[in-house]
C-alpha cells in the first residue's frame, strides 16, 4: 500500500487496525504543512515544531476517542492554530506598551538585502519577519488564514481597532519595502485588471 | 465606500478569489477615480504576491520529533 497515495478515510481506518502505523502516515503527510501554519503565527521554528509535535502527541492520546467528520488535516490545522494563538497569547505581545513610531527597516538595509535577493518575495519575507509582532500577527492571519479583522480581535482579545490599526501599520511599513517593486506590480495589476 | 473596503477587494483579487460582479465593477471605478488608486492597488497587489510563500522554505527537522 502506498500510504503517501491513501487518502483520509484509508488513513482513518488504519487508526484502527495499526494506530502505530496510521500516525507514521499522518506525520509523513501533514507535519511539514502544519509547522507552516505554525510558524507563520508563532515566527520561531522550534516553538512551531513544538507545537505541532504537541497536537501529534495529542492525537496519539485521544486515538480511541477520535470522531473526526470532516477533514484530518482540518481537524490538525485547527489545532495547531489554536496552540499558536496560545502561545503567542502567553507573551502578552498586545499588552506591551505601543511604541510612539514603528521602526521600519532602513532602506539601506532593505537594498543591501534586495541587492543580493533583487526578488520582491525575498524583500517582502525580510519585511514581514522584521514586522514588529503586534503588526506581524495579525497580518499572517488576515493574509494566510483569510481572517477578517472581527475574528482576528476575537481570537487575540483585543479590539478591532487595535487590529485596524496594526494592519494599517503593518501594510504600510510592507508597501514601503515594496516600494522598488512597486512599478512591476503596477504593470501585473495593470494587467490582472485589464484581462481578468 | 472608504479606502478600507476597495483595500479588502485588492486584497481578495490579489489572493485569486473571485469578486462579484458589483464589487468588481466597484473597484474598476474606484481605480479609474484617482491615480493615486492604482498606486495603492499597485502596492497591495506586491505584498499579497510577494508574501505568497512566506516562511514556506522553513526546514523542519521531523528527526527531533
Amino acid at each position: 500500500m502506498s500510504f503517501h497515495n491513501s487518502d483520509e478515510g484509508e488513513i482513518l481506518r488504519l487508526f484502527e487496525s495499526e494506530p502505530q502505523k496510521a500516525m507514521s502516515v499522518i506525520f509523513e503527510k501533514h507535519y511539514d504543512r502544519l509547522c507552516l501554519v505554525a510558524i507563520r503565527v508563532v515566527k520561531d521554528g522550534t516553538a512551531a515544531e513544538d507545537i505541532v509535535q504537541e497536537v501529534f502527541c495529542e492525537l496519539w492520546k485521544k486515538r480511541n476517542e477520535l470522531n473526526i467528520t470532516s477533514s484530518l488535516f482540518g481537524y490538525l490545522k485547527r489545532s495547531v492554530f489554536n496552540k499558536s494563538l496560545n502561545y503567542i497569547k502567553k507573551k502578552n505581545i498586545f499588552s506591551e506598551e505601543e511604541p510612539e513610531e514603528y521602526q521600519t527597516i532602513s532602506n539601506e538595509a532593505l537594498s543591501d538585502e534586495v541587492l543580493a535577493a533583487t526578488e520582491l518575495e525575498k524583500a517582502m519575507n525580510l519585511a514581514i519577519d522584521n514586522l514588529p509582532e503586534k503588526a506581524r500577527i495579525p497580518f499572517c492571519l488576515n493574509r494566510y488564514e483569510e481572517m477578517t479583522y472581527p475574528e482576528i480581535a476575537e481570537k487575540l482579545g483585543v479590539s478591532v481597532k487595535t487590529v485596524e490599526y496594526q494592519m494599517s501599520k503593518a501594510l504600510q511599513i510592507l508597501r514601503k519595502a515594496a516600494e522598488p517593486f512597486l512599478s512591476l506590480a503596477l504593470l501585473l495589476s495593470n494587467f490582472f485588471y485589464n484581462f481578468f | 465606500m472608504d479606502t478600507a473596503f476597495y483595500i479588502e477587494l485588492l486584497k481578495k483579487k490579489a489572493a485569486g478569489q473571485q469578486l462579484s460582479a458589483e464589487n468588481s465593477a466597484l473597484l474598476s471605478e474606484w481605480l479609474a477615480s484617482d491615480p493615486e488608486n492604482e498606486k495603492i492597488a499597485g502596492g497591495i497587489n506586491a505584498i499579497w504576491k510577494g508574501s505568497q510563500n512566506y516562511k514556506e522554505d522553513f526546514q523542519t527537522d521531523k528527526t527531533k520529533a
